[in-house]
């Protein structure tokens, strides 16, 4: 018999031994799996046991025998699985269980007569009833070691391994684990060769998990082995220890983001179909929105013309609202530096000017609250001058602790009224003074200062797309100019290729007479409107325009569909604009504001949404269909 | 007399070796050319396959870019129905005979598409399996009502995958210039948002409008549905007396390679009546990531 059958024999008869060990470890795994649950943040970031960040959670599963199969939760009533493949653990007596000299099946190494090793049942050990402990009292390694009963391998194999560990007044290089390969040097010797070492404790320390994944990068590979031990004086207790030909320890990871109060239930089944009993069940409140939608700003005269009780409603669905924290703060000239703040007597401006908050009363008072209406006392804006702009704005927290904040509001400051239809920001909405919507008010982030008739908001919605000057261009290419180059006064597809002026020499006599027109006008440039004209109620003309949008101050009165991916400014003078159509824009400037006390009770500018542009604009942008293949036969 | 024996008997055995030589070579020649026919089918069907289903699609293309009066007239003009969904035209040959047949182009593959026109999306009858339709996230489905005057009443049910998808109605009633306009906005039943929209019912599957009856009121000309937070699936049932009318096109072209038992492949595509894009439902949209309106 030659060296290398020599060697063979009894490797082929180990690979036996091994897969029986696998049929057996099956058979004889009656210990359901432990899963752990770690988090962060540790507890919670909020008051109240909220969080107010996004809770990320790991699961972490042993099985010492048959090994994890996979591991369960379920989440607010939705059941998630993670599996995993070759969990079985390969070393024996992992959980030191077995009595032995002292613990069977694992070897003792820097065994020097003044260490002691034992098992121990006194260290309340994370799995079964024992550990292994290791107390020394000299310097050097003394460990515990599988070199006896290695771990078959296989070259250029992944693998995992992972213990539990605990220390007690360990001094010097602290406690760890590292791993070993025996491979065969080609003349018949098996020799070993340190592939790995895990990461260390050291000190006075609670039980802990650590792992190490690992190569075996040897082309003569013939097992691995475990050496858990301390380097240095003081004791070190160790469980549950694993080696597997799995990726990866047994871990599922995911966050909980969304707000509100989520259940978890969490378990884990191994390979030989035991289940985690009981499940572990948690739960968590999450409320990362701060208080928001500050709404219905009402100003109420009280006494002279600047003094004024002021009301306005707030909004927190989830944690709820924390009413003892409603306060505000006002400015009677915000041009001056540190103008924030409030009069000692609020209706007195001789008294005291404090940098500060103020508080103020809510209504419904019940802390928890989803919504309220936050009042002031009366407050004095000391005169009125309403060109000099006086504002206010009010901050409230909520349970969870989340501090919201509103919008400036101008006292007779300008606001905007929307009819008959909807409006979206793809990025937020805040006016000056409180708005109005008929419908839905949306926006990408918040929402402050629009009151809806129909309190429809979609706040933090994602972004719409929309076509560009380009790209509607490209699809309804025209070089047909306008009759006259006048505003279209017929159906049909136009362009002007320049910047276009609407004043009275451009606006065809008759335009408002003109019925069941349908037009398209592309405007290669900047579009002035200086004059009011208006269509028939059966006509409509969308604008197309690539540059800017602009309004003289002396227009009231607008026609149309207005589309740009520049400005649209709605001029500064000091009467009320009404455009009847609908406006789509990159930004809008609502530069008007009425005189004296008018903005307090009429807007500046009217949008009245006209529904013949669904109609009538199909006409001429008619294409926008769509088309689906159902199939290839 | 030994040498005449000898050489009749060498004269045999070449003819012998001769035939089967000859025998070996038309055995080798025949396999060569068999398995030469077989690649030369295999690559002629492949071939046939891809002009099959690019002919289709080019005939599939050329009505797809026709306008709705267009096509409308290729429908009545071919034998299909004046109104409704009932009846496709007749087989249209692509391109027209006027124009230069496709098996007469650069290399005489026998090619013909024929082309059928119809209608989908009517609803007769509360009986009539339901209109159903896919609405993207954030994209608008826009059906055609109108019909004469009175109350007019459909089923609108919707479902979605996580998380749950609400609807946003827009219904244009009246006849120019006197159109009217009302918005509706519902979350699925079970399910609760800020954003302060009508509840829905379940019918265990899906999400239905006001207990499955949604009045579109009198004169009712279009209904955008926009989906939002998610897409959705929508049925759409008429009830009472209402019909819904045709919602678009259909288009099947079938192409045959190779004449009559040649390679056939049909291509079908629909086309929705014409709508504007989901920015046309606001009076006021600002489209800057940037700036706050």
């Amino acid at each position: 018999m030659t060296k290398k059958t020599a060697f063979i024999i009894p490797l082929t008869l180990l690979i036996f031994l091994f897969s029986a060990n696998l049929r057996c470890s099956l058979a004889n795994d009656i210990t359901a799996p432990t899963t752990t649950l770690t988090q962060t943040p540790t507890s919670p970031d909020g008051l109240n046991s909220w969080y107010i960040s996004p809770v990320n959670i790991t699961l972490t599963a042993d099985d010492l025998d048959s090994g994890v199969k996979s591991i369960n939760w379920l989440l607010d009533a939705y059941l998630n699985t993670q599996t995993f493949n070759n969990t079985l653990n390969q070393i024996l007596n992992p959980s030191f269980e077995d009595m032995g000299s002292p613990i069977n099946k694992w070897d003792l190494v820097g065994n020097d007569g003044s260490t002691v090793f034992s098992q121990d049942s006194t260290s309340t050990p994370p799995l079964d009833a024992y550990s292994a402990k290791i107390y020394s009292v000299t310097t050097g390694w003394h460990a515990f070691s599988t070199e006896s009963n290695y771990s078959v391998t296989s070259t250029y194999q992944n693998m995992t391994s992972s213990i539990w560990v605990k220390t007690d007044t360990l001094t010097g290089n602290n406690a760890y684990y590292s791993i070993y390969l025996l491979y065969d040097n080609g003349n018949g010797q098996v020799l070993k060769q340190l592939l790995a070492t895990s990461s260390s404790v050291s000190g006075t320390t609670a039980w802990q998990k650590i792992s190490l994944n690992f190569v075996v990068n040897n082309t003569q590979a013939v097992g691995v082995y475990m050496e858990a031990g301390l380097n240095g004086v003081g004791n070190a207790w160790f469980d549950g220890a694993s080696i597997s030909s799995s990726l990866t320890n047994p871990s599922a990871n995911f966050a909980i983001s969304s707000n509100g109060i989520h259940d978890l239930s969490y378990y884990s089944f191994d390979n030989a179909d035991n289940e985690e009993l009981p499940h572990h069940n948690t739960s968590f409140k999450i409320d990362t929105k701060a208080p928001s939608r500050f709404t219905n700003f009402t100003p109420t005269q009280y006494g002279n013309s600047h003094t004024f009780i002021i009301s306005i409603n707030v909004t927190d669905t989830t944690s709820g609202l924390n009413t003892q924290t409603a306060e505000f703060q006002y400015s009677v000239d915000e041009d001056e530096e540190g103008s924030w703040g409030y009069y000692t007597n609020l209706t007195g401006c001789n008294s005291t000017f404090v940098q500060g908050w103020k508080s103020m009363s809510t209504n419904p008072s019940t802390n928890g609250v989803t919504q309220t209406t936050m009042t002031t006392p009366a407050v004095d804006f000391c005169d009125s001058n309403w060109a000099d702009p006086k504002k206010i704005r009010f901050r409230i927290k909520d349970v969870a602790g989340n501090l919201g904040q509103s919008a400036d509001f101008t006292m007779n400051g300008v606001w905007i009224r929307v009819t008959n239809g909807d409006i979206f920001s793809n990025k937020a909405i805040s006016f000056q003074s409180p708005s109005t919507v008929t419908y839905t008010a949306g926006a990408h982030e918040s929402i402050s200062n629009v009151t809806s008739g129909n309190s429809w908001f979609l706040e933090n919605y994602s972004i719409l797309s929309h076509e560009n000057y380009n790209e509607w261009y490209s699809k309804y290419t025209t070089t047909t100019a306008p009759p006259n180059n006048k505003l279209p006064n017929i159906s049909g597809k136009f362009r002007i290729n320049s910047d276009f002026t609407i004043a009275s020499n451009t606006i065809p006599n008759g335009l408002s007479n003109v019925q069941n027109m349908s037009a398209v006008l592309f405007v290669n440039g900047d579009l002035n409107i200086n004059s009011n004209y208006s269509l028939h109620a059966t006509s409509g003309i969308i604008f197309i325009v690539k540059g800017e949008i602009s309004v003289a101050n002396n227009v009231t009165s607008v026609d149309g569909f207005f589309i740009t991916g520049e400005e649209f400014d709605t001029g500064s003078g000091n009467s009320q604009l009404t455009l009847n159509g609908g406006v789509q824009a990159d930004t809008l400037v609502f530069g008007r504001s009425l005189n004296g006390n008018q903005n307090s009770s009429t807007p500046a500018e009217i949008f009245t949404y006209q529904p013949k542009y669904l109609i009538v604009g199909k006409n001429q942008l008619g294409s926008g269909y769509s088309v689906s293949l159902v199939s290839i036969e | 007399m030994q040498k005449t024996s000898a050489k009749l008997t060498n004269k045999g055995q070449a003819l012998i070796f001769v035939v089967l030589l000859m025998s070996i070579a038309l055995a080798v020649g025949t396999s060569i050319s068999s398995r030469t026919i077989s690649s030369i089918r295999r690559t002629t069907n492949i071939d046939s396959a891809e002009r099959a289903r690019a002919a289709a699609t080019a005939g599939v293309e050329f009505y797809l870019a026709k306008s709705g009066s267009e096509l409308e007239t290729a429908i009545t003009s071919n034998g299909g129905s004046a109104s409704g969904c009932s009846n496709p035209t007749n087989p249209i040959a692509y391109p027209s005979l006027s124009s230069e047949p496709l098996s007469q182009r650069t290399d005489n593959v026998d090619t013909a598409v024929q082309v059928k026109i119809g209608r989908y999306g009517c609803l007769n009858s509360p009986s009539d399996p339901a209109f159903t339709s896919s609405i993207a996230k954030d994209n608008v489905l826009e059906l055609k009502l109108g019909g004469p005057n009175g109350s007019k009443s459909v089923d609108i049910c919707f479902n979605s995958a996580s998380p749950a998808s609400s609807l946003y109605l827009t219904l244009i009633s009246g006849t120019s210039p006197n159109y009217s306009i009302k918005k509706y906005g519902y979350n699925q039943a079970g399910v609760s948002s800020s954003n302060n929209f009508q509840s829905t019912s379940s019918n265990g599957t899906d999400s239905c409008i006001n207990s499955n009856n949604f009045d579109l009121g009198s004169n009712p000309q279009i209904l955008r549905i926009l989906s939002l937070y998610n897409s959705s699936t929508i049925k759409i049932k008429t009830l009472g007396n209402y019909n819904l009318p045709f919602q678009g096109y259909t288009i099947s072209a079938t192409a045959t390679v190779g004449g009559g038992n040649g390679t056939v492949k049909t291509v079908i595509a629909t086309k929705s009546l014409p709508y504007l894009p989901v920015p046309f439902n606001f009076g006021v949209y600002s489209q800057s990531a940037s700036d706050a309106l």
